[in-house]
């Protein structure tokens, strides 16, 4: 089997899953008779999995909800319903989905004020959401200071959440059960960081999908499963050929090297577009973004507070948006610079995205740091979610002009 | 609704309402005196006036543009924080000692960077990582945050803050929340002797001037209100419910269209006063940190406490006997955008009125604002 054969392979195990993220496929498991729980964001997937219960994120079923046919017709309903006019269209079509009755009545709610007020202000809909006045509800604060008390602080509270989870469902969380889940994640999270060691090669082997899919599954959708595992290993050997034979990705003649630091390009149907254009007509290769860019602390099993202590690092400190939005926005700078420096990076997109309140009010440190650190820095600020308050071919004509301004189409 | 006051304790706290610095605040430096800024309630001023410093809640009165500010934000971002950024890089809050930025939205937030960043006066700048749930057990957290926070003042200006000083000031402060109480009784009446705008300007020099002059001033205005015999009509007996709004733009428009405006649910309303803090126990911070997270929790940011918040509106709207009920948020406010749309249907259900807007820092719009009143005046049938 040649490797494109192999990729391609792993892309067809995947695919299937991105059904995972809609509204209709949380629908379908309450409809079987499944309890599902709700978050307003990613939140203790561990447990989740250990415990066998789907978690509807809702932050997701919203983002999916852009990608698919009908998302200008949704988010034009989603208008007319007025949460609020400068919101962030992903969190406004998971307001959406809840108010007009297209999630299932979970098991158990779960909010939280990460990692924006968008979504704090979702998780305030749901819990006083009508029809979801039986279901019970917990809510978790999250400190914005990154010390040990206010990791403490937030870790405490996911221990009793676990509790709430169980009295909630009648399921009963079986420890073992967490371990294995929790050594399996670890197995993953290791392959994750192997894989973006791979990915600094030049030319860089792969295209930036892989970090992102590999995230999904093993942060999300299936954390702590050992297909998954499997599935990382056998991306990585084929990654790891051809490194070795010094190859990069077929038909790109690699000649720019930028990353994104936004989940703009997580958007599979947007992210694919823009990025796939610009390798192929400039060669210019998306290295890095803030999703997959997460997850490299093992989680400690030594004791029951250690674990939790992990979960709570995880969630605030690496997973994607939650280290963006809620630490300092030196602290977003600094990791832009050094991860640019890591991945050889010729330059940094930002895109600015409108609903990121908390991102679009950093724009002059992370501005200033990338000047002092002769990074060239683009922030577009466009609407990753609707492509009509910018068009995909606006954006992707801003990042071209970029590069021909920075002297990069001329290598 | 016409005013029919005439007073000059009124003009005094109006005008110190109407700019930033004001003569109370010069007279306080002149004597050496320290100030400290500090953005929204969830901040306890009681922390501040116990180490002898006069705090100064952040406003942007006066500003028309954001062209500085604009190089450090985005459009998208709520403009109240980005007009009083503008004003601190304009220099006219350089005669703060010292800010305190809490962490109550992503926007305020992220002013305390670059506020450091831009390397604007004073150098004492604070975060307060304040609880953003209501919830019993998180009071505890809370209590350690204001304790570190007590630390920081101590240490920066040398003071000692003893529980009989925070005592005191949290008496002080009860005692202006109790007089703001009477303010607000007095528009319970049929015909109020003091216009909705009026009281906004009552409220906002509340955290612009030394608190003991303040309770004075207000208990004087209280005794000539109290004289006043207005028979002022009206055509309807509206509220406000919103963000925190420091000018008159839509109580203005609501008295110009000749309805009163009686009460409101804002940040400088009555959700300062409808809790006094705690007096006597043994735990000063204790008692401020549970006054904080379970008694007032009524910026939308604070989660789990909905119902409260919506209950107080529905307090509001019964005791002031109120007709209808106008929700003004800011363009960019996550957290109210959410609450205005809950309290929608809520107040439907309640057979309240309910019309929203939402609106820039700098009052715009006036006449499609105007527009929007006068049918809602017409919809509950008080037009004529």
């Amino acid at each position: 089997m040649n490797d494109n054969n192999v990729f391609d392979q792993l892309k067809a195990e995947i695919s299937k899953y991105d059904r995972m993220m809609l509204a209709d496929y949380f629908r379908e498991c309450s409809q079987k008779g499944m309890q599902v729980i709700a978050g307003s964001d990613i939140c203790l997937y561990e447990v989740a999995a250990a415990m066998g219960l789907p978690y509807c994120v809702m932050t997701t079923v919203g983002g999916a909800g852009t990608q698919i046919p009908g998302a200008a017709e949704r988010i034009d309903l989603a208008k007319d319903m007025e949460f609020g006019s400068k919101l962030c269209t992903c969190v406004r079509l998971a307001m959406y989905y809840l108010e007009t009755g297209q999630l299932p009545v979970p098991a158990a709610l779960i909010t939280f004020n990460t990692p924006c007020d968008a979504v704090t202000t979702l998780g305030e809909m749901a819990r006083n959401y009508k029809p979801w006045a039986n279901v019970p509800k917990f809510v978790m604060d999250a400190s914005y200071s990154k010390d040990d008390e206010g990791m403490k602080y937030f870790a405490r509270q996911m221990k009793q959440a676990v509790s709430f989870l169980e009295e909630a469902t009648g399921k009963k969380l079986d420890k073992d059960r967490l371990d294995q889940v929790c050594e399996e994640a670890n197995k993953q999270c290791r392959l994750l960081l192997d894989f973006q060691e791979l990915k600094k090669a030049v030319p860089c082997p792969v295209t930036w999908t892989w970090a992102r899919d590999g995230f999904r599954l093993a942060r999300w959708m299936f954390c702590g499963d050992p297909w998954v595992t499997d599935w990382l290993e056998r991306l990585i050997a084929a990654t790891e050929q051809r490194v070795k034979e010094k190859k990069g990705v077929d038909g790109i003649n690699e000649k720019i090297r930028y990353m994104v630091w936004d989940p703009a390009m997580v958007s599979p149907t947007r992210g694919d577009y823009i990025s796939n254009r610009l390798a192929k007509e400039l060669g210019a290769m998306n290295m890095m973004d803030y999703y997959s860019f997460a997850c490299w602390t093992p989680i400690d099993l030594s004791s029951e507070d250690a674990m939790y202590m992990s979960f709570a690092k995880r969630h605030l400190n690496e997973t994607g948006m939650s280290r963006q939005a809620m630490d300092t926005s030196f602290a977003f700078a600094e990791d832009v610079a050094r991860i640019a420096r890591d991945f050889k990076c010729d330059a940094i997109v930002m895109t600015g995205h409108i609903g990121h309140k908390e991102q679009d009010a950093l724009h002059e440190i992370v501005r200033d740091h990338c000047r002092k650190q002769g990074m060239p820095l683009l922030i577009i600020g466009c609407d990753i979610w609707d492509e009509r308050v910018m068009s995909l071919d606006v954006v992707y004509d801003k990042i071209r002009t970029f590069f021909e301004v920075s002297g990069f189409l001329d290598r | 609704m016409k005013s029919c006051m005439e007073s000059q304790v009124f003009e005094k706290l109006a005008k110190i309402a109407s700019g930033i610095m004001n003569p109370e605040i010069e007279d306080w430096k002149k004597h050496g005196g320290k100030v400290m800024g500090y953005f929204c309630p969830v901040v306890p001023e009681e922390l501040i006036i116990a180490a002898g410093v006069l705090p100064f809640r952040m406003r942007a009165t006066g500003s028309t543009s954001t062209s500085r500010a604009d190089v450090y934000f985005t459009d998208f971002n709520c403009d109240f924080p980005r007009h009083c950024f503008n004003q601190a890089l304009l220099g006219n809050y350089d005669f703060l000692d010292g800010i305190i930025i809490p962490t109550c939205c992503d926007t305020i937030r992220r002013l305390l960077e670059n506020w450091l960043h831009a390397g604007i006066k004073p150098s004492f700048v604070y975060q307060f990582d304040h609880v953003h749930a209501s919830r019993e057990v998180m009071v505890g957290r809370e209590r350690d945050q204001l304790l570190k926070f007590k630390k920081s003042i101590e240490q920066h200006f040398k003071v000692e803050i003893s529980d009989q000083s925070l005592q005191q000031a949290i008496s002080l402060c009860n005692e202006s929340r109790r007089l703001q109480q009477k303010l607000y009784e007095l528009r319970k009446m049929d015909s109020p002797p003091i216009t909705g705008s009026e009281t906004v300007a009552v409220m906002v020099a509340s955290s612009s001037m030394p608190r003991e002059q303040y309770n004075k001033d207000l208990r004087a205005l209280l005794d000539e209100l109290g004289a006043i015999k207005s028979d002022t009509k009206y055509k309807a007996r509206l509220m406000i419910v919103g963000s925190g709004h420091d000018d008159v733009f839509l109580s203005g428009i609501i008295e110009e269209m000749g309805a009163a405006l009686v009460t409101d649910n804002t940040c400088y309303g009555p959700r300062l006063f409808v809790q006094t803090v705690e007096e006597g126990g043994t735990d000063p911070l204790l008692a401020l940190a549970k006054y904080q997270v379970m008694d007032t929790p009524y910026c939308p940011k604070m989660m789990g406490a909905h119902e409260k918040r919506l209950q107080l509106v529905l307090d509001l709207a019964r005791d002031y006997r109120v007709d209808g009920i106008i929700g003004e948020t800011f363009l960019g406010c996550d957290p109210w955008g959410g609450e205005v749309f809950m309290l929608r249907s809520e107040l439907k259900d309640a057979g309240i009125p309910f019309i929203s807007y939402e609106r820039e820092f700098v009052p715009s719009l006036e006449g499609q604002i105007k527009t929007r009143v006068e049918a809602f005046l017409e919809m509950m049938g008080k037009g004529m």
